[in-house]
């Protein structure tokens, strides 16, 4: 499932070679940590949350199918100080 | 770097781990592109909703590599024209129930895209009008039928 995040992700911004994406277990899901370019989170999110409702519900139609749950949160990390 | 949208298409269901075909077709106004699957049920999902989302990330993809690409309508075995037929045969049958009862009839909620499908379907009927009306305590439109004077 990352390599599909991945892949829409760096297609839908403008600065792909800044995103990350991190899995991380919590109570038997995965929920995949994306990290973006602070100009691109608009975009990913999309006007009223159309763009990443829409990736989420395609990350768990794919995962689904394996038995698996996944989802997709955005992390904006706070500068320092 | 030229938008394919069949490959993108491609790539995205692979990727969600599906074993598709992608046949290119025509559509109205832009490219037809029909999936065929086994797992077809789990790729439209409910209403159709996993299958609006695929179209538009689709979409969004191909407008970002390209902004003058032609929309892309994805279909998976033939089930949004399936949907569209069965919509309009309620929208008969309700009208019928005005046109003999005088009942004011109110559909379940639809969307926007499958509301203007009801009202076309009956626009040119002398004896129903159609209107959008909000249903209590939501955000979700529903049409009602009622008689024309």
């Amino acid at each position: 499932m990352q390599a599909f995040l991945e892949y829409v992700v760096t297609g839908l911004v403008q600065h792909p070679e800044v995103v990350t994406i991190t899995p991380v277990e919590r109570d038997g899901a995965t929920i995949y940590e994306l990290r973006l370019h602070p100009q691109d989170v608009g975009k990913i999110i999309g006007r009223q949350g159309m763009t990443i409702n829409a990736i989420r519900s395609l990350l768990q139609a794919g995962s689904a199918r394996k038995g698996l749950r996944c989802t997709l949160e955005i992390v904006e990390d706070t500068p320092p100080g | 770097m030229p938008a394919e949208p069949k490959s993108t298409l491609e790539k995205l269901l692979n990727l969600l781990g599906f074993d598709a075909t992608v046949q290119e077709g025509h559509a109205e106004d832009g490219v037809l592109l029909d999936v065929k699957t086994e797992d077809s049920g789990r790729l439209i999902g409910r209403q159709g909703q996993t299958l609006s989302d695929l179209q538009y990330i689709t979409n969004r993809l191909l407008f970002q590599q390209d902004a003058s690409v032609p929309k892309v309508l994805v279909d998976v075995s033939g089930y949004r024209a399936q949907a569209r037929e069965a919509l309009i045969k309620k929208a008969r049958e309700a009208a019928e129930k005005v046109r003999r009862w005088g009942d004011v009839v109110e559909l379940e909620p639809l969307n926007a895209f499958d509301r203007r499908i009801v009202h076309q379907a009956l626009k040119d009927d002398p004896n129903i009008e159609t209107h959008s009306v909000e249903v209590q305590g939501t955000d979700k439109k529903a049409i009602l039928l009622r008689p024309r004077h």
